[in-house]
């Protein structure tokens, strides 16, 4: 019995994100704060990643992502495809980032997030993984910007699918795969020029 | 990072640790998650959304505005073909001054609400208005009308 209802969770699970996007924008369109708190939840990591792909200053990074999730709101209801919520989200932070690089003259470019130790580990740790942390981080920032922005959605939690990619980013499906491998090619070589090989 | 042969298995492992540093270094600031669970509290489902026409700053008209000294970055919205609301967004540092005028002109209100709450302003007999001191980031302006119903522009990063 039990193992009956684990592997019936599995099922559900395996269903899980394209079932509850499209049942949580019903459910918000309809007023339910918990449902927009669920794809708050589920999907900022992706709008974030997005928006970060864009190279652009925090301010103006929180700027376009509020404004992806205010423009959610008053589509709430009138989202064509529900089941491609990811997608849509992509679509428009991305539209709404390239606005305010085009209109702003505010927008400082930035490669350095700032970044912040986590005092709770031991120095010395904290000394490496910082170190390697930096150079991962500046190695991707010498990527031209489509593919970090291409890599930082393959990275967020959860990963955008590569359907929410091609949608997203207006490319075959069948490109992201080799794209994929280039980049990171690319990125390879940037940390090896940085003097970190992968085989530490 | 362990050294391996396997293509597939490198880019795994090389994309699991940039996932794992983004993860660390550059997580969702807690104030912008925050503001994204506050965005469900502009839900309206009264007024008539008006959609964006045209930004200036999109289409090549701002070297125009750049060749004449200004800055000045006009939005056109509109409420199907027979009302239309058009904004100047007029930056001095992190404030903006939002002029305007809505058409067909009619006296009413205008209320722009931004991050940090509402600017209220009037709209005079000639359908103009002028807010001043509205924070940089997105906006929305709500132009109430007599005899119709509320007007609501798209969000706007201004």
């Amino acid at each position: 019995m039990r193992k009956h209802h684990f592997r019936g969770t599995l099922a559900v699970l395996s269903a899980h994100s394209t079932f509850d996007s499209a049942a949580s924008l019903r459910a918000a369109a309809n007023g339910d704060a918990a449902a927009w708190r669920w794809i708050v939840d589920r999907y900022s990591r992706l709008v974030w990643a997005t928006v970060r792909g864009h190279r652009l200053a925090d301010a103006d990074a929180a700027d376009v992502v509020q404004t992806t999730w205010l423009r959610l709101v008053e589509s709430l209801g009138r989202i064509d495809d529900p089941d491609r919520l990811g997608a849509w989200l992509v679509t428009t932070a991305r539209r709404e980032a390239l606005r305010v690089i085009a209109s702003s003259a505010r927008t400082v470019p930035t490669d350095d997030h700032g970044e912040l130790p986590d005092p709770q580990r031991p120095l010395e740790h904290r000394l490496l993984v910082h170190e390697r942390d930096t150079l991962l981080r500046e190695a991707l920032a010498r990527l031209p910007e489509s593919q970090q922005l291409l890599l930082r959605l393959l990275a967020a939690d959860p990963p955008a699918t590569y359907e929410e990619i091609s949608i997203a980013l207006d490319m075959p499906i069948g490109s992201i795969g080799p794209l994929r491998r280039r980049y990171l090619d690319r990125l390879r070589n940037e940390l090896a020029a940085s003097g970190i090989t992968e085989a530490q | 990072m362990s050294g391996t042969n396997d293509p597939n298995q490198a880019d795994a492992e090389l994309l699991g640790d940039l996932a794992s540093v983004l993860a660390r270094t550059d997580a969702v600031p807690g104030h912008v998650v925050d503001a994204a669970y506050a965005a469900f509290e502009t839900r309206d489902l009264e007024a008539q959304l008006a959609v964006l026409l045209r930004d200036s700053a999109a289409d090549g008209a701002r070297e125009l505005a750049g060749v004449r000294g200004a800055s000045t970055r006009l939005l056109t919205f509109s409420v199907g073909e027979e009302r239309f609301v058009e904004v100047d967004i007029d930056p001095d540092g992190e404030r903006r001054t939002l002029t305007g005028y809505v058409v067909p002109s009619e006296p009413g209100e205008l209320v722009v609400e931004h991050a940090g709450g509402q600017t209220t302003a009037g709209i005079d007999a000639h359908g103009r208005f002028s807010a001043a001191l509205v924070p940089s980031g997105p906006v929305r302006l709500r132009v109430t009308l007599p005899g119709v119903r509320p007007i609501l522009t798209e969000w706007m990063p201004v």
